[in-house]
C-alpha cells in the first residue's frame, strides 16, 4: 500500500505543481497573488471541451489551440486589468482584491455558458492501469508526472539561460535596477503572464482529461497551487514545484493516519503553518 | 403594507452590516487585510448556536459569540503579527480554511453537515422575538450599537493610532506606539462584532450548517467594503444595502433562473473589479488599499 | 461633486431600486383564474443539476394538469425561486414567494440545509411545503412539512439484505461523501448490515467536492473487500468507478439512489457495468411509471430520473388533493388530506406518508448494463 500511497501522491502534486509552477512565475515576477491564475485553468479546460467535444476538431490541434489561447488570455488579462491597475500605482493587495474579483467573474461566466453539470473531455479509455513498482498507475497518470518535472527542467534552464527569463529575474530581483539597465519591466510582467498562463493551459489541458471539467475547479486547484507555492517558496518556481509534491505527499500520506474527512484540513493546517512559521518557504528567501 | 419579504431583506441588511462595519475597522482603519472574518462569524454561529439549543439564555449566548469569536481573533493576531499585506491576506484566508474544516468534521461538537436545526429565537424580559418584525428591530438595535462603538472607536485617540498604523507602521512604532497590541486589539474587536453577528445570523435563520460560512461568503462583504470605501463607516452603510438589495430586482425581471444565479456573483464581480480601476477609494474611501 | 450631493444621489439610487422592486412586484398581471405554487429549487450552485432535474419534471407535471382541466376548471401557475442552494437565499425565496406571491404552497427545496432554514417559516405561515430532502432532522420539521422520500433505513434495510443474503458476502467496505445524504446512508446500511451479523471491514468518506478518491481507494483495497458500498452522488460515483478500475480493484461495487445518473455512466464508461444500487422507484411494469421515464428523459437526456419523479409525484398528489377541498388553497385541507395518503401509485412507484408527512416508498435494486439503468434480476 506504501508505494500506492506514494504514487497517488505523487500524481496529486504533479497536478499542483503544474498550477503551481504558472503562479509562481508570474508571482516571483509581478510581485503579486494573481488568484485569478486558478481561473486560467478551468477555463482552458473548457475551451479545450469546446475545441474537442463540441466543435469536434482533431485532439491535437485542439490541444495546441488550447494553449495558444491560454497564453494569450493571460496576455489579456495583464493587459485589461492589472496593467491599468498598475497605471495607477495599485498596490499588490489591490491586485490581489481584483485577481480575486476576477477569478469570481470567470468562473460565474463558465457557469453561464456552460452550466453546472460535470462535462467529460473524452479522449482517453477508461481502463486498468498499469503495474509499477507495486502500484497501479494509468498512461494519462505518468503523463501529468512526467510533463511537471520537464516542465521543471524547461523552467529552470529558461530562467537561468534564455534570454527572456534572465530578464524576468532581474526584474523579479529588483525592478528599478533592472529598468535602468534597459529591461522593461512591463513587457517582463507581459512575458510572465503569457508564459504562466500557457502552462495554466497544459494544466487545465491534464487536469481536464484526468479529473473532468466542473466550473468551480479552478478555485479548487488554485487554493491547492499557492499552498504548494507558500510551503516551497511563493517567489521560486522551483520551490512551488517541491512544495506542491510536499503537498501531495502529505494529503494523501496523512489520510492513511487521520480520518479521511480531514484531507482538506491537512492542506489548510500546513498552509495556515507555513505562513506563520516560515512563510518565505522552504526555497524562498526572507523579503 | 410592509410586507415580510422587505423586513427579510431588512434583516439580512442589519447582519451584513455589522459583518462589514467590523470588517472595516480591521481592513479599512487598520490595514489589516483580513480575509478570514467569516470565521469568526462561523465561531460565532456556532458558540450562539450550541449554547440557545442547551437553554442558556440570550445574554449569555449573544454575548458569549462575541467573546469567543473575539478570543479567536487575538489568537490570529498573535503569529500573524509580522505579516504584512498579501501574506496576512493568505494566513488569515488559510485560517477561515481551518475553521471550516473543523466545523465540518468536528461532528461530535458541530453535528458535520447535519448542522444546527432548531435554534431558538431570541427570548428577553419573557419576550420571544419569535416574528420577523420585532426580530428586525432587535436587529436594528443592535447594529446601533455596534454602529456607535466602531465609530466612537474610530474617531477616539485608538482610533487615530490605528489609522497611523496602517499608514506608516514603522513611523508609528518610532513614535513609541506598540503598534502589534493595537493590531490585536483591533482585530479582536472586528472579530468580536463579526461573532455577535454569527449569532444573529443563527438565532434567525435557526438553522446552521458549514456551507453557509464559506469564502463564497467573504465576497459579499469583502466588495462591501472596498466599493464602500475603506475607513468610511457612512460608504459601508450605503454599501451594504445596494450590495444586498441590487441583484433582487433579477428576480422579477424574468430572466431564466440559469441566468439569474450566476448573475448574482458576476454583479458583484464586475463592480469590484470597476471600482478598483476606476474609483480605487470607492464610493467615499479616504485611503487606497495599502 | 459635493458629498451631500453625493449621499443625495446614492439615497436616491436605493430608493429606485426598491421602488422597481415594488413596482414589478405588483405589477403582475392579475391573473384571477391561476392557481399560484411556488418552486424553491437549487437552480444554480453546486446543486444546479438537481434543481434543473426537478424543474424539467415539474413543467411536465404542470402541463398535464392544465391540459387535464387544471384545478376545476382553473390553471396551475408555478413560480420558481433559485436557492443557490443555500439556506439564507432559500429564505429569501420563501418569503418573497409567501408575502409577494401571496402562495400557500411549496415544493422543493432540495438541499436538506435550505429545507431546514426554510421550515420555521411554512410552519409559522400556514404553507404547505413538500420537499425531498434526506436529512433526518426533517422528519420533526413540522406539520405543514412534507417529505416525499423515504427514509435512508428503507434503502439501507434492501441493500444489507441483499449483500448478506443475496450475495451471500458477510464483510464490505464503504465509501461514503461527508454531507447529510451519504452520511445519513452510510450509518443506516452500516446498522442493518451488522444487524444480519455482517461486518463493515473499513469506512472512508470524503468531502463534497472532492475529485480524487484514489487514497480513500487504496485504503479499501488494502483490505480485499468483495464488495463495496458507495453512498455518495453520481458525478462522485462515476469517478469513484473509474479511479477504482484504474487502481485495479476488483470488487463488486454497490449503490443508493445516489447511483443513478448519466454522469455515472460517462465517467465510468465500462468501468461502472454491474453497479447494483438501491432506488425508490416504480415497478416499470406499474402504470404511470415506464410513461413517466419516457416523457422525462425525452426532454432531459442527462437527468436526475428519480428526482423528476418526485416532484412530479409532489405536484401531481397536491394538486389532486386540491381538487377534493372545498377552497382549493386552504391548507389546513390539504395538510389532512396528505396525512392520509396510503398507497398513491406514481411516476416514483407507490407513496404512503406517515404521521411525520416522511414518506414510505417501494425500494427496487436496480443495476448498469450496457451502459442503462436497468432492473436488476436475482
Amino acid at each position: 500500500m506504501f508505494s500506492q500511497l506514494f504514487i497517488n501522491g505523487l500524481i496529486a502534486g504533479a497536478i499542483y505543481a503544474l498550477v503551481a509552477s504558472g503562479f509562481s512565475l508570474i508571482y516571483s515576477t509581478c510581485k503579486f497573488i494573481h488568484f485569478a491564475h486558478g481561473a486560467v485553468v478551468a477555463v482552458t479546460a473548457y475551451i479545450l471541451y469546446l475545441f474537442f467535444s463540441l466543435l469536434g476538431l482533431n485532439f491535437w490541434l485542439a490541444v495546441i489551440l488550447t494553449i495558444i489561447f491560454a497564453g494569450f488570455f493571460g496576455w489579456l488579462i495583464n493587459k485589461i486589468l492589472y496593467k491599468k491597475l498598475r497605471k495607477r500605482k495599485a498596490s499588490n493587495v489591490i491586485l490581489l482584491i481584483a485577481s480575486v474579483g476576477l477569478l469570481i467573474l470567470l468562473e460565474s461566466l463558465i457557469l453561464l455558458f456552460f452550466g453546472a453539470d460535470v462535462k467529460t473531455i473524452g479522449f482517453i479509455k477508461i481502463a486498468k492501469g498499469l503495474e509499477f513498482l507495486g502500484a497501479i498507475i494509468t498512461p494519462l497518470q505518468i503523463v501529468i508526472i512526467i510533463s511537471s518535472f520537464v516542465l521543471l527542467f524547461l523552467l529552470f534552464f529558461f530562467t537561468k539561460k534564455s534570454k527572456i527569463g534572465k530578464a524576468m529575474r532581474a526584474v523579479a530581483d529588483n525592478r528599478d535596477v533592472a529598468e535602468i539597465v534597459g529591461i522593461s519591466a512591463e513587457k517582463m510582467f507581459s512575458w510572465s503572464f503569457i508564459i504562466g498562463s500557457a502552462i495554466a493551459g497544459i494544466a487545465g489541458i491534464l487536469v481536464g482529461l484526468e479529473q473532468n471539467l466542473e466550473p468551480t475547479m479552478g478555485t479548487n486547484l488554485i487554493i491547492k497551487g499557492f499552498t504548494g507555492a507558500i510551503i516551497g517558496g511563493i517567489g521560486s518556481v522551483p520551490g512551488a514545484i517541491l512544495g506542491s509534491f510536499l503537498l501531495g505527499f502529505s494529503e494523501n500520506f496523512g489520510i492513511w493516519f487521520l480520518p479521511s474527512g480531514y484531507k482538506d484540513a491537512i492542506a489548510f493546517i500546513i498552509l495556515f503553518v507555513f505562513l506563520l512559521a516560515r512563510p518565505q518557504g522552504i526555497l524562498g528567501r526572507k523579503k | 403594507m410592509i410586507s415580510a419579504y422587505f423586513i427579510h431583506l431588512l434583516i439580512l441588511i442589519g447582519i451584513y452590516l455589522i459583518l462589514a462595519i467590523s470588517l472595516q475597522l480591521s481592513v479599512g482603519f487598520t490595514g489589516l487585510l483580513n480575509l478570514g472574518h467569516i470565521a469568526f462569524y462561523c465561531v460565532g454561529a456556532y458558540a450562539s448556536a450550541l449554547l440557545a439549543l442547551n437553554g442558556f439564555p440570550f445574554w449569555i449566548y449573544f454575548l458569549a459569540a462575541g467573546f469567543l469569536a473575539m478570543i479567536f481573533g487575538f489568537l490570529l493576531s498573535i503569529p500573524t503579527k509580522k505579516l504584512k499585506g498579501d501574506y496576512l491576506a493568505l494566513a488569515t484566508l488559510g485560517f477561515s480554511f481551518v475553521i471550516y474544516a473543523v466545523a465540518l468534521n468536528w461532528t461530535g461538537l458541530t453535528r458535520g453537515p447535519l448542522g444546527l436545526p432548531g435554534i431558538p429565537r431570541p427570548t428577553l424580559f419573557g419576550f420571544t422575538f419569535s416574528d420577523n418584525v420585532s426580530f428586525l428591530i432587535l436587529t436594528f438595535i443592535i447594529v446601533l450599537i455596534s454602529y456607535l462603538i466602531i465609530k466612537k472607536i474610530t474617531i477616539s485617540p485608538f482610533g487615530k493610532v490605528l489609522e497611523a498604523t496602517r499608514d506608516d507602521e514603522l513611523a508609528t512604532r518610532v513614535l513609541g506606539k506598540n503598534t502589534f497590541k493595537m493590531k490585536s486589539i483591533s482585530l479582536a474587536t472586528s472579530a468580536f462584532f463579526a461573532g455577535l453577528a454569527g449569532s444573529l445570523y443563527a438565532s434567525y435563520i435557526t438553522f446552521i450548517d458549514p456551507s453557509s460560512f464559506t469564502l463564497l461568503q467573504l465576497i459579499p462583504v469583502l466588495c462591501i467594503v472596498i466599493i464602500g470605501g475603506l475607513a468610511s463607516l457612512k460608504g459601508t452603510i450605503i454599501a451594504t444595502i445596494i450590495l444586498v438589495l441590487l441583484p433582487e430586482p433579477l428576480r422579477f425581471i424574468g430572466f431564466p433562473s440559469s441566468i439569474v444565479g450566476p448573475a448574482r456573483q458576476i454583479i458583484y464581480g464586475l463592480i469590484l473589479l470597476l471600482i478598483l480601476v476606476y474609483r480605487p477609494k470607492g464610493f467615499y474611501g479616504k485611503v487606497e488599499l495599502e | 461633486m459635493s458629498k451631500t450631493l453625493q449621499t443625495i444621489i446614492w439615497i436616491v439610487i436605493i430608493v429606485v431600486i426598491i421602488g422597481v422592486i415594488w413596482y414589478i412586484a405588483s405589477r403582475k398581471p392579475a391573473e384571477e383564474e391561476a392557481i399560484k405554487i411556488g418552486a424553491i429549487l437549487p437552480l444554480t450552485g453546486k446543486a444546479a443539476s438537481y434543481g434543473e432535474s426537478a424543474k424539467v419534471a415539474l413543467d411536465l407535471a404542470l402541463e398535464e394538469i392544465n391540459k387535464q382541466g387544471g384545478i376545476n376548471g382553473r390553471n396551475i401557475e408555478l413560480i420558481y425561486e433559485d436557492s443557490q442552494g443555500q439556506p439564507q437565499m432559500g429564505v429569501s425565496a420563501a418569503n418573497k414567494l409567501i408575502t409577494l406571491d401571496k402562495i400557500n404552497i411549496i415544493l422543493g427545496p432540495v438541499m436538506s440545509s435550505v429545507t431546514l432554514a426554510v421550515a420555521p417559516i411554512v410552519e409559522g405561515n400556514k404553507v404547505i411545503l413538500m420537499t425531498i430532502s434526506s436529512a433526518p432532522d426533517i422528519t420533526y420539521a413540522g406539520d405543514y412539512v412534507f417529505r416525499n422520500r423515504e427514509k435512508t433505513t428503507q434503502q439501507s434495510e434492501k441493500m444489507a439484505d441483499f449483500i448478506f443474503k443475496i450475495l451471500e458476502i458477510k464483510e464490505i467496505a464503504t465509501l461514503y461523501m461527508n454531507d447529510d445524504t451519504g452520511k445519513a446512508h452510510h450509518s443506516t446500511l452500516v446498522e442493518n448490515f451488522e444487524k444480519l451479523g455482517g461486518e463493515v471491514l473499513i469506512s472512508e468518506t470524503y468531502n463534497p467536492g472532492a475529485v480524487d478518491f484514489r487514497t480513500q481507494l487504496t485504503k479499501i483495497k488494502a483490505v480485499n473487500p468483495e464488495v463495496i458500498h458507495l453512498a455518495s452522488k453520481p458525478k462522485d460515483v462515476g469517478m469513484i468507478l473509474k479511479q477504482a478500475k484504474e487502481l485495479a480493484i476488483e470488487a463488486q461495487f454497490v449503490g443508493t439512489s445516489g447511483s443513478e445518473g448519466e454522469e455515472v455512466i460517462e465517467l465510468a464508461g465500462e468501468a461502472a457495468e454491474g453497479l447494483v444500487y438501491s432506488v425508490p422507484s416504480g415497478d416499470i411494469t406499474k402504470p404511470g411509471v415506464a410513461e413517466f421515464y419516457e416523457k422525462y428523459q425525452e426532454k432531459h437526456e442527462k437527468g436526475y430520473v428519480e428526482v423528476g419523479a418526485l416532484f412530479y409525484d409532489s405536484l401531481k398528489i397536491i394538486t389532486m388533493l386540491m381538487k377534493e377541498c372545498e377552497n382549493p388553497i386552504d391548507t389546513n385541507c390539504l395538510k389532512e388530506k396528505l396525512y392520509q395518503i396510503k398507497d398513491y401509485q406514481g411516476a416514483s412507484g407507490k407513496t404512503s406518508f406517515d404521521e411525520y408527512g416522511d414518506a414510505t416508498k417501494t425500494v427496487i435494486l436496480k443495476t448498469i448494463k450496457n451502459g442503462q439503468f436497468v432492473p436488476y434480476e436475482e
